[in-house]
């Protein structure tokens, strides 16, 4: 079968990510005229997610989520702490944790601007490949048929540009970018937040497919509790730069501990006229 | 009573025609009263014959996604499209048409007395001036106020909208407030002429869940004490489920349903209502979750068949024969010649 294809032959199914007393913080304000603060964007964060699950990611704007995501991917590098895919550093380990980096891969939340767009979708999706040099040349244009098809392009949709697709399509394409270079994690930061209702639930199915059939491990950044409940294992709620709160989702939302949890709990809008809650204010 | 200000609106494509029924009752009449509505963007139809009326103190939720018209339908009612949208069909605000009415007797109408809150706080207000003179401005332009008076109304509102420190906000510029504290401000903007309808257009999708509930609840709140209609404009039918007592679902441009809220999500008739409602996943509930096929419609030129047509699970030859015309089934208008069953 051509979905599988492009993993044929790779033993890597999933990867165990473990993020140790990680660190960052930003200087704000400018040094010209008054001294800049220094903001703790991410304070000691600590968690593992286990081969093949997913974790979801809960927390305001602000409380350094994405901060995490981001250097998780290698976009910033951590103040301190460790990132460790299958026990390898990807922030200290040299040559090995550049390797290794590539096997974690990023999903944005904004597929219009996280694709350039001047490249053709199937140069987008190859581009990872050639880098990585992971085939021959000649063989790059199959992997990106076969891998476009297993997240839902036709063929024809490599020859166009990304402006020409709708938001989830969009997405697709972002997603089978990801899965160009093999990873064996992958950083969701928001992925359907953009995309209109009916096409969301598409999304989320295809990335529960994809991780069924690669094994993936994945962080899933989501704003939504449903959306956590029902696609991860684990959930850790971040706010202020620190993990208040961890656990499996039914509890987080069955039994919230940390007041910032509550209120997040309380004011997720249910899709029940029947469950309507009394007004906050 | 509201003096027509005499501008009938002229109607070059003869697509409108007298319908007796129409003409108002003011004793218990809607606030407002749209038919038939139809916007066009050069080829793109984003409006097509939507109909649908808000009483005094009622909130109405109008769902869709990304195009599908909800945006342009709350826009042309208040004359805020571009001059190259065409617009027929008509809106009364209790019985006034306003449809082609003149730009003052327009400018008029927005804000003393149909309020627009707007999505994005920061475009909404002008950068370089306080929250205080922005309000005190719509005041002025429905009368005069002086500056002590304006600001003193301001003050009060903000106080009302929950805001700890009026006197300070007042003379804070936007980029000085939080998102939520801005949005109140935008909100404020809309409700310090006394409208008695408001239409907020996804008022609080930028903002956080927690921060988000907050605000909806204190425009609400403000909205019902004050007994003016709301037009409450959301993607999300959590907001839907949780603050309307009637809903509208917009698909391709028509109202695909109209229902109470509770019809609405206990006994969906149209596929594409019964189909978003088991596209999104629920708290506490691993129940159904399946995804609508193909992605949302843009209509070029006339609709001639049901929008939802090629998503549909339903579909059959008819559906393409025509738009269906809307059926009426004890609460519910839907639009489909193949609806979901009646469970109720």
């Amino acid at each position: 079968m051509i979905a599988a294809q492009p993993y044929a032959g790779r033993e890597r199914a999933g990867a165990l990510l473990e993020v140790r007393n990680l660190c960052k913080s930003f200087r704000v304000g400018s040094e010209t005229f008054t001294r800049a603060a220094l903001v703790k964007a991410v304070d000691d964060v600590t968690f593992r997610i286990e081969p093949g699950s997913t974790m979801g990611l809960v927390g305001e704007s602000g409380s350094g989520k994405s901060t995490v995501a981001r250097m998780i991917t290698r976009l910033i590098r951590p103040d301190s702490g460790e990132i460790l895919i299958d026990g390898q550093d990807i922030v200290t380990g040299g040559a090995a944790g550049k390797r290794f980096a590539r096997l974690v891969q990023i999903v944005f939340q904004d597929p219009t601007s996280s694709l350039n767009p001047r490249w053709k979708v199937g140069d987008l999706i190859g581009e990872g490949v050639l880098v990585h040099r992971l085939c021959p040349r000649s063989e790059i244009r199959n992997r990106v048929v076969a891998l476009a098809g297993r997240c839902g392009l036709d063929v024809d949709s490599l020859d166009r540009f990304p402006h020409e697709f709708s938001g989830g399509q969009r997405q697709r394409i972002a997603i089978a970018r990801a899965l160009a270079v093999e990873p064996s994690v992958l950083v969701l930061d928001e992925p359907v937040s953009a995309l209109d209702v009916s096409v969301q639930a598409q999304i989320l199915v295809l990335l529960q497919e994809l991780q069924a059939a690669f094994g993936l491990t994945y962080l899933l950044i989501a704003h939504d509790l449903a959306v956590v409940e029902r696609f991860c294992s684990h959930v850790a709620v971040m706010r202020l730069g620190r993990i208040v709160e961890a656990g499996l989702p039914r509890d987080i939302h069955e039994n919230p501990k940390d007041p910032y949890t509550r209120s997040l709990v309380e004011a997720h809008p249910v899709p029940d006229p029947h469950r309507r809650k009394a007004m906050t204010a | 009573m509201l003096a027509l200000d005499g501008t009938q609106r002229s109607d070059p494509a003869g697509t409108e025609t007298q319908r007796p029924g129409l003409t108002p009752q003011h004793a218990g009449a809607p606030l407002i009263e749209v038919s038939d509505l139809s916007v066009r963007f050069g080829a793109v139809t984003a409006v097509s014959s939507v109909s649908f009326s808000v009483a005094k103190g009622e909130v109405f939720g109008v769902v869709g996604e990304s195009g599908a018209g909800k945006s342009a339908t709350a826009r042309a009612i208040i004359g805020l499209l571009p001059p190259t949208a065409k617009i027929a069909g008509s809106v009364r605000y209790k019985g006034e048409e306003l449809v082609g009415a003149s730009k003052a007797r327009l400018r008029q109408a927005r804000g003393a007395q149909i309020g627009y809150v707007f999505q994005d706080a920061l475009t909404a207000l002008d950068p370089v001036r306080t929250i205080g003179a922005q309000l005190v401005e719509v005041l002025n332009v429905h009368g005069h106020v002086s500056r002590r008076d304006g600001l003193e109304r301001a003050a009060d509102l903000l106080a009302e909208l929950k805001i700890n420190d009026p006197v300070r906000t007042l003379k804070a510029y936007p980029h000085q407030l939080s998102g939520g504290m801005r949005q109140r401000a935008v909100i404020a903007a809309a409700l310090i002429a006394n409208p008695e309808l408001i239409i907020a257009d996804e008022v609080t999708s930028a903002l956080d869940v927690t921060v988000q509930r907050k605000v909806l609840d204190l425009l609400l709140g403000v909205c019902a004490a004050r007994g003016a209609g709301v037009i409450l404009i959301t993607h999300d039918l959590g907001v839907v489920a949780q603050t309307s007592d009637r809903v509208a679902v917009l698909y391709g441009g028509i109202v695909a349903e109209e229902a109470d809220v509770f019809s609405l999500f206990d006994n969906p008739r149209h596929p594409y209502s019964g189909a978003l409602l088991n596209s999104m996943p629920r708290l506490g509930d691993q129940g159904v979750f399946e995804p609508i096929p193909g992605s949302a419609i843009q209509v070029f030129g006339d609709l001639r068949a049901c929008p939802f047509a090629d998503r549909c699970a339903r579909v059959a030859d008819d559906c393409r024969a025509g738009v269906p015309a809307p059926f009426k089934e004890g609460g519910t208008t839907y639009r489909c010649l193949h609806p979901l069953e009646d469970t109720a």
